[in-house]
C-alpha cells in the first residue's frame, strides 16, 4: 500500500459516521457478582505491609477476571493457578484475618472457583466478533495482556484474517489494510488520551468496536473529553447503557481505582524469572552484571553486543564486540522478561503484513512433518536420520519441538539438510526458506528498533551510574513493556553451562 | 481528481487517485488567501484534527501557491529601461534574461533570473550599445547588460532572495509568460514547519490532473515541491518563491534570526504533533495565522499538541456560532476550527 493510498483509506475511515460500538465483556447477573466478589478490594487492612504477598495474589486475579478471562484460551489453567496461589496465602496469614476479612476472601475465592468450573468465554467471544467482518484488527488495553490476545486469535482459527497488535501505541506503525473494524478490548478510558485517540481517530478501519469490562463505568462524555480535549469533537460517540447495573457506576469505577493502585503497588514486587538449570542443550559461559544477575552466551558464539559510550555525539550506542571479551568491564545488555518472543513474533507478524499467512502456512506444514517424523521414528530415531541428512545440530530436536516460536534452526544449511530429510520438494524447499528468511529479518528488524530505543533511553548521567557497577532497568512501553537490564560485566564464569535455548542472551537470575 | 504519482525511477512506482480530501485542503488554503485580500479578519489560529499528517501541509501549500498567482502582478513591478536612471542605489531589482533554446532539437528553453541590490547604473555611452547595471547578488558583483528586448527588469519587495539561477521550461506546448510569471513570482504566503524528511518525501511526488497543472502550466505533470513554489526558509535554492518550509529543530535552534525570516509570511503551517506542540503558543508566531494539523494516527505527543492548542486558544475569541468552523471536505468529515 503506498503513501496515497492509505492516507486515501485513512480519510475514507475517518468520515464513517456511526462508526463506534460499545458492548459489554461480562453479562449482567455475571457483572454483579465478580463486583459482589470485588468488595474486598475496598477494605483497608488489604493495604497492610505484611499482607504484601496476599495483595499480589488476589491483584493478579482480580486484573485476570477483570479483562483477558473473557479472551484467553488458558483463563481457565490460570484461574486454577490463581486459586492455588491465593488459597496458600490465606493459609500462610490466616493469623492476621479477622472474620469480616476471611469472609470477604472466601467470597472471593468461590467466584473464582465458579468462574474456573464454566465453560471458558472466549469462543463465545469469538463468535460474537466473528460476525463483524473478515478482516478485523485487535488491540487490547495493556501489553501485558498481548500473550492472551495472540492465543485468542490462534486458537480461534483465524491468524489469517485476524491481525493483533501487542500494544495500542503501536497502532502508530499500522497502515489500514483494509479492515472491517478495529476491535478494542478493555476500557477506553484506562488507556492514555494519546492512546484512547489513536483507537477511534487514526481511521485504521471504518468501525470501532470496544469491548469493555465493567460497561456501566463508562460515561460518553468523559471519554469524549479525553479524545478531545478543547476541540470539536471529529467523531459522535453512541450513549452506552448497560441497563441492569447502571445503579452500581459509582461503586464499579470506586472498585477499578482501588484495584488499580492495589495493582500498581503489587507490580513493585520484582519479576518472575526463570531459575538458571544445569540442562539444556546450548554450552554456555555466564557473564555476571549486578548481585544475582548473569547472562547466558554461547560458548561457540563470535559476537557479542555490547555498549559504548560515543564521546562526539554524547550518546550511547550499540556496538558488536568479539567474543569473548578479554576480560570483564563492558557494558552489556538483555531482555530481562519472559514472554518477549511471543511479542517480538507479534510486531514483525504485522510488519511482514499479507505475506505472514504464506509463511505461517509453509511453517505449519513442515513442522507438521517434523512432528509426525518423530512420531513414526521416535525422538532418537529421527535424531540420527536427521544427522546422516546432514543436519549437524540435530541433537537441539528435543528444543526445537518444544519451542513453540521455533522457526528455524541456527545454519541454513542445517535447516535444508532438515527439510530434505522431511522429503519436501526442491521448490518446497525454496519457497519455505525464503519466506522464514523474510521473517526472521522482520524479527532482527524489530528487535534491532527495541535496542536502539535502549541506547537513546540512556543519558550520560545513568552511563557513568552503569560505570559504577550499578544495572538499570530499561521498560520499552511501545514494545510490550519488555524490560532490558544493562550493566557492566563482573565477571564471566570459567565453567560452561548447560543451558535452555530460551535463556541464552536473556537476563536469568542465579 | 487529482492524481498523485511517484517520480520517476522511484523504488516504488504508483499513480494514485487522491481522494477529495486532497483538493479540498486546497481550496481551503486558497480561501484562506482571498480571505486575506478582504476586509474580512484572518483567523489566528486553526486547528485540522486529520487521520494523518500525510499530505495535509502539500495539499496547503499548492493551494496557496495556486491561489498566490493570480495576485503576483501586485508584488512585482517591471521597470522600463528609460525609468532606469531614477532608481535609488540599494533598489532590489531582479533581471529576467529572454527565453532561449540551445538549439531546435533541445527539449527545453532556459533562461538566467538575477537577482540583487542595484549598485550602479550605467546609461548607454559612446562606444557602447546599451545601457547596463551593476547588481550585488549577495556573493559578488554582477554588471549586466540590459540588450534591447532581451532583458526584463522587475522592482522587487524586500524579501526577495539575492542571487542568480538558471530557469528551464518545456521547449514545446505551453505558455512561456504563464510559465515564467509561475515560476518568477515573489510573493511570501505560508511557512511550513515539519520534520524534513516526511515532508520532503511527500513534496518530491508528482501531481497530475490538476488546474494548475494541465491547464495553466500545460504540462502532464509536475512535482508538489515546484508546484507549491516551495524553498527552503534558512536556505534558499531559488531567487523566488512563495512558500517555505523548515525543520522544526531549526526554529528552535535559530531563536533570534528565525523571526526576521518568518515576518513576511502571514501564515505558518504547523506540520504534525511535535511542530503543534512545541511551536503553537510561541510568541514569535503571536501575528501569524497558525494551521495546525493535528496527527490523529500518531500518538506521539499527540495529547500535547491538542492541549498545546487549547492553551492558546484562550487567548483568542472563538465566535459564538458555527462560523468558527469550516467544513474542508464532507466526505472525510474533515473540517477547520479557528478562532480570531
Amino acid at each position: 500500500m503506498n503513501a496515497v493510498d492509505a492516507t486515501n483509506q485513512r480519510n475514507q475511515n475517518f468520515g464513517m459516521k456511526d462508526g463506534v460500538s460499545f458492548h459489554g465483556l461480562v453479562s449482567d447477573p455475571q457483572s454483579q457478582t465478580l463486583l459482589a466478589a470485588l468488595q474486598i478490594f475496598k477494605s483497608d487492612w488489604i493495604e497492610a505491609d505484611h499482607l504484601s504477598e496476599l495483595r499480589r495474589s488476589i491483584s493478579r486475579g482480580y486484573q485476570f477476571v477483570r479483562l483477558p478471562y473473557f479472551f484467553s484460551p488458558s483463563g481457565t489453567e490460570f484461574l486454577l493457578e490463581c486459586l492455588g496461589d491465593t488459597n496458600r496465602q490465606i493459609k500462610l496469614n490466616e493469623a492476621f484475618l479477622g472474620p469480616e476479612e476471611k469472609d470477604l476472601l472466601g467470597r472471593y475465592v468461590l467466584e473464582l472457583e465458579e468462574l474456573s468450573s464454566q465453560e471458558p468465554p472466549w469462543r463465545a467471544l469469538a463468535d460474537e466478533v466473528d460476525g463483524l467482518g473478515a478482516r478485523l484488527l485487535f488491540v487490547t488495553e495493556a501489553s501485558r495482556w498481548a500473550n492472551d490476545l495472540s492465543s485468542f486469535v490462534s486458537a480461534s482459527d483465524r491468524t489469517k484474517t485476524w491481525t493483533s497488535v501487542p500494544a495500542v501505541g503501536f497502532l502508530t506503525r499500522m497502515q489500514p489494510r483494509q479492515f472491517d473494524a478495529l476491535v478494542f478490548l478493555g476500557n477506553p478510558l484506562e488507556v492514555t488520551d494519546s492512546q484512547a485517540r489513536l483507537i477511534f481517530t487514526a481511521g485504521l478501519s471504518p468501525k470501532v468496536h470496544c469491548w469493555i469490562p465493567w460497561p456501566s463505568s463508562l460515561s460518553r462524555q468523559a471519554l469524549e473529553t479525553k479524545l478531545f480535549g478543547p476541540l470539536k469533537p471529529t467523531i459522535g460517540l453512541p450513549s452506552f447503557k448497560h441497563a441492569q447495573i447502571a445503579q452500581s457506576r459509582e461503586s464499579s469505577i470506586e472498585l477499578e481505582q482501588v484495584a488499580s493502585r492495589v495493582a500498581t503497588r503489587s507490580a513493585e514486587h520484582g519479576l518472575e524469572l526463570e531459575r538458571l538449570g544445569t540442562t539444556g542443550s546450548e554450552k554456555c559461559l555466564l557473564l555476571r552484571i549486578g548481585d544475582s544477575d548473569v547472562i547466558p552466551v554461547e560458548v561457540t558464539a563470535t559476537r557479542v553486543s555490547t555498549l559504548v559510550f560515543d564521546s562526539v555525539s554524547g550518546r550511547v550506542r550499540e556496538e558488536s564486540t568479539d567474543w569473548p571479551f578479554p576480560g570483564p568491564g563492558s557494558i552489556v545488555f538483555a531482555l530481562v522478561e519472559q514472554g518477549e518472543q511471543d511479542f517480538l513474533w507479534d510486531v514483525a507478524k504485522v510488519e511482514m503484513g499479507d505475506q505472514y499467512a504464506e509463511f505461517d502456512e509453509s511453517r505449519q506444514h513442515w513442522l507438521h512433518r517434523l512432528k509426525d517424523f518423530v512420531g513414526l521414528h521416535g525422538a532418537q530415531g529421527a535424531e540420527r536420520i536427521f544427522t546422516d541428512h546432514g543436519v549437524t545440530k540435530a541433537s537441539n530436536l528435543a528444543d526445537w519441538l518444544i519451542n513453540e516460536k521455533f522457526t528455524k534452526p541456527r545454519a541454513n544449511t542445517d535447516f535444508r539438510a532438515l527439510l530434505e530429510a522431511l522429503s519436501l520438494d526442491e521448490e518446497n524447499i525454496k519457497k519455505v526458506m525464503s519466506l522464514t528468511s523474510k521473517f526472521r529479518g522482520e524479527l532482527n528488524q524489530v528487535a534491532k528498533t527495541a535496542r536502539d530505543l535502549v541506547c537513546d533511553a540512556l543519558s550520560t548521567e545513568n552511563w557513568a551510574d552503569l560505570q559504577a557497577g550499578e544495572t538499570l532497568d530499561v521498560l520499552l512501553e511501545e514494545f510490550g513493556d519488555v524490560v532490558y537490564r544493562i550493566g557492566k560485566v563482573n565477571s564471566i564464569s570459567e565453567e560452561v553451562y548447560q543451558v535452555p535455548a530460551s535463556q541464552v542472551r536473556r537476563v536469568v537470575n542465579h | 481528481m487529482v492524481r498523485v504519482a511517484s517520480e520517476e525511477g522511484a523504488e516504488v512506482e504508483f499513480d494514485q487517485q487522491a481522494g477529495s480530501w486532497f483538493e479540498s485542503y486546497g481550496r481551503f488554503a486558497s480561501s484562506l488567501l482571498v480571505l486575506q485580500k478582504s476586509s474580512e479578519p484572518l483567523p489566528k489560529l486553526v486547528a485540522i484534527q486529520a487521520p494523518s499528517r500525510a499530505f495535509v501541509a502539500a495539499a496547503l501549500n499548492i493551494g496557496f501557491s495556486a491561489q498566490a498567482i493570480f495576485t503576483v502582478a501586485e508584488q512585482e513591478t517591471r521597470v522600463p529601461l528609460e525609468s532606469m536612471s531614477v532608481l535609488e542605489a540599494g533598489s532590489l531589482l531582479q533581471v529576467r534574461f529572454q527565453w532561449q533554446q540551445e538549439d531546435k532539437r533541445s527539449v527545453t528553453k532556459n533562461r538566467r533570473i538575477v537577482t540583487g541590490t542595484l549598485t550602479s547604473f550605467s546609461p548607454v555611452k559612446s562606444g557602447a550599445r546599451f545601457p547596463s547595471i551593476t547588481l550585488d547578488i549577495g556573493s559578488k558583483l554582477e554588471k549586466i547588460s540590459l540588450t534591447n528586448n532581451l532583458a526584463q527588469v522587475f522592482a522587487m519587495p524586500p524579501e526577495t532572495p539575492k542571487g542568480q539561477e538558471t530557469q528551464e521550461a518545456p521547449a514545446d506546448g505551453i505558455n512561456l509568460e504563464r510559465w515564467g510569471s509561475f515560476f518568477s513570482q515573489q510573493r511570501p504566503t505560508a511557512c511550513t514547519f515539519t520534520y524534513l524528511t516526511q515532508f520532503e518525501q511527500e513534496a518530491s511526488l508528482e501531481i497530475k490532473d490538476h488546474l494548475l497543472v494541465d491547464q495553466y502550466l500545460q504540462v502532464p505533470s509536475m512535482n508538489i515541491k515546484k508546484l507549491s513554489r516551495l524553498d527552503r526558509l534558512t536556505e534558499d535554492e531559488h531567487t523566488h518563491f512563495v512558500n517555505a518550509f523548515e525543520a522544526l529543530r531549526s526554529f528552535q535552534k535559530l531563536e533570534d534570526e528565525i523571526f526576521s525570516l518568518i515576518e513576511p509570511f502571514q501564515f505558518v503551517i504547523l506540520d504534525g504533533n511535535a511542530a503543534v506542540a512545541n511551536l503553537v503558543g510561541n510568541s514569535l508566531l503571536r501575528h501569524k495565522t497558525k494551521i495546525c494539523i493535528v496527527d490523529s494516527g500518531n500518538h506521539e505527543m499527540l495529547s500535547d499538541s491538542i492541549s498545546a492548542i487549547g492553551g492558546e486558544a484562550m487567548h483568542l475569541e472563538r465566535p459564538q456560532n458555527d462560523s468558527g468552523i469550516l467544513e474542508i471536505d464532507s466526505n472525510s468529515g474533515l473540517f477547520a476550527e479557528m478562532w480570531f
